[in-house]
């Protein structure tokens, strides 16, 4: 699992090159996130949870 | 009692019979302003000839016996990522410094449709993220006033404004307000229009507000949205969660939120645990994907030809936003649709769910606005929460509850609400010092 983690967050570093975006941003704020998008692509969802709408009113 | 110490109950009651006139409370607030602005710095613009302006004809109307709702005459502080029109709106970044906008934001032009006054805009982080503004909290001025609705909450807290709008992300409305010891409601995700609202998150951002008292939030609500008044609540039944929140924050905040529930159950109120479900445990770095992919595809035009223009924490929001991949984010989506009817099912047998507000007390300096950690289930899932102060820390600072409702059951929530603030009895003057 953490090679499969190192491996995400490398590939995500990775894809930064290709942005062509003359900056140094804060390194902190963008391997918090590509460890965030490792864990959102770790968990398993099933068929039936679709993406999210509006919270529903109560059917009266 | 001078006409800034009112609420918007007790000014709408003096506008009502003839004992005060819009006017009147304009130049109270003004005169207020003038006196503590330069110390709290809480707003962006203020619209001094704009806003006397429409109290002359407010006042005329409110003369001829002509009120247009309860917000008649009520001066309003808009967050300045409102479009107003004639008026700058700069969002916090030098980006805008010049824009003016030639329309209002729907709420803005509702809240004028209404009665309210704009007094003008409220000071508000970079783009609504962390960067902070320039606001210090009236409570303790080397302290934060939260964010990213900074000058919002500052400008309600210290009496410059009865009543003040905001939007919330993650934990935008809900943290400052708490922050700085007023209540404040951000109601179910849609529920107010954020058309004309530049935004952080489109499918995350709420429109919300602040006021003095849970009364206020009822009567701003049921003027924009005609809901019902709250339902009176004789002893409310309450969900915790205390695996998580009694847990997460610091001492002070457990502390206090325990005081506060010892006296919500020797009041009556009937508490019992609520399980979070599974999904619960992705729920902040979901939320984190969603809006950062969206803020990236909000700003990415604007970011290539001035990536130097953004401060350092919107920067990291943006940059590292670009690189999520689009599978990553839909991945998000399916897990909100997932904890929303997950949670929305373990709250079907209780009036409100209770958490502390914030996860730490105000921290001191003005370089961080706090952490939006207590508030970021409630933005992702579109839930109702409103914040009901709650006491004070050793340093006098203030702390709040979070009270969470189901969607569009407002009037439930805000009637656990005014039952909670009547129990909990918190002084809301700001010592300024």
């Amino acid at each position: 699992m953490e090679k499969k983690k190192e491996d995400y967050i490398r590939e995500y570093l990775g894809s930064a090159d290709k942005l062509g975006i003359k900056l140094n941003p804060p390194e902190e704020a963008i391997l918090k996130t590509a460890e965030m998008a490792w864990v959102v692509d770790s968990y398993e969802v099933k068929p039936g949870d679709e993406p999210a709408d509006e919270p529903k009113k109560k059917e009266t | 009692m001078e006409p800034f110490q009112l609420t918007v109950t007790e000014s709408a009651e003096k506008i009502r019979y003839g004992q005060l006139t819009p006017t009147e409370i304009v130049e109270s607030l003004l005169g207020r302003i003038e006196e503590l602005e330069p110390k709290v710095d809480a707003w962006a613009t203020i619209d001094t000839r704009g806003a006397l302006k429409s109290a002359k004809t407010l006042t005329r109307e409110a003369a001829d016996g002509r009120l247009r709702s309860p917000l008649h005459g009520i001066p309003v502080g808009i967050k300045d990522i409102f479009n107003t029109k004639g008026l700058k709106t700069r969002m916090g970044s030098p980006l805008f410094s010049d824009y003016v906008p030639e329309s209002d934001a729907a709420v803005v032009a509702n809240l004028r449709r209404a009665g309210a006054i704009i007094l003008g805009k409220t000071e508000t982080t970079e783009f609504a993220y962390l960067d902070p503004a320039p606001t210090k909290n009236p409570w303790n001025m080397e302290y934060t006033p939260g964010g990213s609705s900074s000058g919002s909450a500052a400008a309600v807290a210290s009496r410059m404004c009865p009543l003040a709008f905001g939007t919330q992300t993650g934990g935008s409305i809900t943290r400052p307000a708490s922050f700085c010891g007023i209540p404040a409601m951000k109601p179910t995700h849609g529920l107010l229009s954020t058309e004309g609202i530049f935004p952080q998150s489109w499918s995350l951002d709420h429109v919300g507000f602040m006021a003095r008292s849970v009364e206020d939030l009822s009567t701003t609500l049921q003027t924009l949205t005609g809901i019902e008044p709250p339902k009176t609540t004789r002893k409310p039944k309450i969900g915790l969660a205390s695996s998580y929140f009694n847990e997460a924050g610091t001492v002070d905040i457990t502390c206090n939120y325990n005081k506060s529930i010892e006296r919500l159950k020797r009041s009556g109120a009937q508490l019992v645990e609520i399980e979070l479900p599974e999904s619960f445990r992705v729920v902040h770095p979901s939320h984190r994907v969603i809006m950062f992919a969206e803020a990236a595809a909000v700003h990415e035009v604007m970011f290539r030809k001035n990536p130097s223009s953004y401060r350092q924490n919107i920067q990291g929001e943006v940059y590292s936003g670009l690189l999520i991949p689009s599978s990553t984010y839909l991945h998000a989506q399916r897990i909100r649709g997932k904890f929303i009817r997950e949670i929305q099912a373990t709250m079907e047998s209780i009036d409100a769910l209770l958490t502390p507000a914030t996860i730490t007390p105000p921290l001191k300096g003005l370089t961080s606005t706090g952490d939006a950690a207590f508030n970021v289930p409630w933005s992702f899932s579109g839930f109702p929460t409103v914040n009901v102060p709650s006491g004070l820390n050793d340093e006098g600072l203030p702390l709040g509850i979070q009270l969470v409702g189901r969607p569009f059951e407002e009037a439930n929530l805000l009637g656990v609400a005014l039952w909670c603030e009547e129990v909990l009895l918190f002084n809301n003057e700001a010592p300024l010092r």
